[in-house]
């Protein structure tokens, strides 16, 4: 029989099981209410307030010149971000934002952003992209709750202007780019890489695990030279400024090889600024298409040579100054009289051009003229290259097109292309594809362009008859006088084509676009070279404004290549001459 | 009771031991220690080549900037007052073929 202490004890022990089982029940449903039911929006909230899962910035590659000189490269630089921090006032927020927009210069537009995104409660928002990293630094010293920095870097180009519309550039959010930025910026850019930041709830970071590391982006050699762009760019802003020209081009190519060594279109921008001011963004080397005037007149003489339907002692009437062939009347500049084939082309008489290719089939010069690829882009590595324009045959004027096309007009070629088939005469007949990359420019799609190898267009002794008897001597005594070059022959075109008005119909507008075409030293060519410049206004004449320039940076590309002049100089012919007169 | 009496080659083997053991945990904390040591010495040397290497960047950039041909040719015409020279002063050297 049980004592009243043992009941009692029963008694005790069962009302405290109970209450205990039943605690315990409370609290297995409240944690069943919290941890099932309540899951996801809990889950949510812990992994928002204690975790970011961000995106790591590759580092892009580095764009060089053909000497490893650096043109492109990114900069460590870091990006303010900004969390929402439990319990904080909106009016500590403003003032948090307000501090940081003295700091960073943020615009009335920014700082709005901001604090609609606190108010929101946005786990993560970006303050300011690619800054420096003092001042970051000095973000970070300001210890501001919830306020951040992230790795990023920053795109710099240590030239500045430099090879501007070959690089592009890219601006600060990086999803507006140009030239080669643009053209390669898949294999620039790298691989994203992601990497979770844990904070505690104050919002500063105390681990960071690395899910997937960021893959650098490859780095591009291009076939540029710094050195010779930089004549280039100089030749060219001092010719455009003397001549008030609305704007200029220089290309700078090797013959054989196709690369380029310099491409300069002016206006130009400091990259670091790009994109820059509108009127400066067209690269004109490759994306606007002009009438070339009589630079096309190397087409029209090597299809009519090529075709043996003119000979260098065949001699054409061009007293008259004028042609008229089906309502179109053909003027030259002034009235040369009779001369020979040659001289027609020395003296760039249009009268005599159309006698000579009136001496051709519409079909033979349309076939010369698709040989030299107008109308087809060249296939540089650059974006948005202009194919140029030449109508297909059959949509010629019976009468006009062909004289018309013959003196540069009605056809439309990028500078590019002009360069591209004055480089047919220096190559001895062959088509050269241009490049501008040299190495690490490998795209999947650029495997048929790189198969493109050059192709013969003309007979080599076509091209080397009329590089000896007539592209040279318009240097030498022709319209491009102006560009000789003491100890280094020359073979060149000149080029004044008038602008055509769409408004008004016509070509007398008194605006003209000039431009010179040419190789050097003429016996092994080492450099093609065009000069284009439009609506000079002090002179305008391609042999007077174009040749100069041409000359010019001759001069100073090929003392930088260290190529001795092909012929004596004049000054040692008259050094000489006076040693001679002092011997006894 | 008796008491037991040691051997000498029994006190020889325990302090054998004793001293084995006390080089083994001896080793074992100097081993810690240094891949401790060692790996703090690594985490260094990497901070430090990040350094280096960034510190590479920045002064290849600053040669560049510094290369600047515009920059070049002025400080040559401007501070050193040279000049281009006339045709006949260039003198090319023929290149050697041989090499």
């Amino acid at each position: 029989m049980r004592t009243f202490y043992e009941s009692d004890i029963r008694k005790r022990t069962l009302v405290l099981s109970f209450v205990l089982a039943a605690w315990a029940a409370v609290v297995a449903l409240r944690l069943v209410q919290i941890q099932v039911f309540g899951h996801a929006r809990a889950k949510a909230t812990v992994l928002n307030q204690n975790r970011d899962k961000i995106k790591v910035e590759p580092k892009r590659g580095t764009i060089l010149d053909r000497n490893g000189e650096i043109l492109a490269c990114s900069l460590p630089a870091a990006s303010v971000v900004i969390r929402p921090v439990e319990k904080e006032t909106p009016a500590e927020e403003r003032a948090k934002v307000r501090n940081l927009q003295a700091l960073l210069g943020l615009t009335e537009k920014e700082v709005a952003y901001v604090l609609g995104r606190l108010s929101d409660d946005s786990a993560y928002t970006y303050v300011k992209k690619k800054i420096s990293e003092d001042t970051a630094a000095r973000v970070m010293a300001l210890k501001l709750p919830g306020v951040d920095t992230e790795p990023a870097t920053r795109r710099h180009y240590p030239l500045g202007q430099l090879a501007a519309h070959v690089l592009g550039g890219l601006s600060l959010t990086e999803d507006n780019r140009a030239g080669v930025e643009a053209r390669y910026d898949g294999i620039l850019k790298g691989e994203e890489g992601e990497q979770v930041v844990y904070k505690v709830s104050g919002g500063r970071d105390y681990q960071t695990q690395v899910i997937k590391s960021p893959v650098p982006g490859r780095d591009l050699v291009l076939t540029i030279d710094a050195t010779i762009q930089y004549y280039a760019e100089k030749e060219l802003v001092r010719a455009l400024a003397e001549h008030e020209a609305a704007w200029g081009t220089v290309i700078v190519m090797e013959p054989y090889s196709g690369e380029i060594l310099a491409l300069a279109s002016s206006p130009a921008y400091d990259v670091n600024d790009y994109p820059g001011p509108k009127a400066a963004w067209m690269n004109r080397a490759v994306q606007l298409s002009y009438e070339p005037g009589s630079t096309f007149k190397i087409v029209t003489a090597a299809a009519a040579r090529e075709r043996k339907r003119v000979g260098f002692t065949d001699v054409f009437d061009c007293s008259a100054g004028s042609i008229t062939i089906g309502g179109l009347t053909i003027r030259d500049h002034e009235r040369v009289g009779v001369m020979s084939f040659p001289k027609v082309l020395i003296e760039s008489s249009n009268v005599g051009t159309v006698l000579f290719a009136l001496r051709l089939s519409v079909e033979e010069f349309y076939e010369t003229i698709k040989a030299f690829r107008f109308g087809v882009k060249t296939g540089i590595e650059l974006p948005a290259e202009a194919p140029g324009r030449v109508y297909a045959a059959k949509e010629w004027n019976k009468k006009t097109s062909l004289p018309h096309i013959a003196i540069g007009y009605e056809v439309m070629a990028t500078p590019l292309q002009i360069l591209r088939a004055m480089n047919v005469f220096a190559t001895g007949g062959m088509l050269v594809r241009p490049r501008i990359v040299k190495e690490g420019g490998k795209l999947g799609r650029d495997s048929a362009e790189d198969a493109d190898g050059p192709i013969r267009v003309i007979s080599e002794q076509t091209a080397s008859d009329l590089v000896g008897r007539v592209f040279e001597a318009v240097v030498e005594e022709g319209t491009a006088k102006l560009g000789r070059l003491d100890g280094f022959g020359i073979a060149g075109k000149t080029g004044t084509a008038k602008k055509y008005d769409r408004v008004l119909n016509t070509y007398n507008t008194g605006k003209y676009t000039s431009s010179f075409v040419g190789f050097v030293p003429v016996e092994r060519p080492r450099l093609t070279m065009i000069v284009v410049l439009d609506e000079p206004k002090e002179g305008y004449y391609g042999g007077q404004v174009c040749a100069p320039v041409f000359r010019d940076i001759a001069r100073q590309v090929l003392r930088y290549l260290r190529v001795p002049p092909e012929r004596p100089l004049p000054s040692r012919i008259l050094a000489a001459g006076k040693e001679r007169e002092k011997r006894p | 009771m008796v008491r037991r009496k040691w051997s000498p080659r029994g006190i020889a083997l325990g302090a054998a031991f004793l001293v084995a053991v006390v080089g083994i945990l001896t080793f074992y904390v100097w081993y810690q220690t240094e891949s401790v040591k060692l790996g703090i010495d690594i985490g260094r040397s990497e901070e430090k080549i990040r350094e280096l290497e960034k510190a590479i960047e920045t002064l290849e950039l600053r040669k560049a900037a510094l290369l600047d041909p515009g920059r070049v040719e002025k400080i040559a015409r401007e501070s050193l007052g040279l000049v281009d020279p006339k045709d006949d002063e260039v003198i090319y050297q023929k290149r050697d073929s041989s090499r």
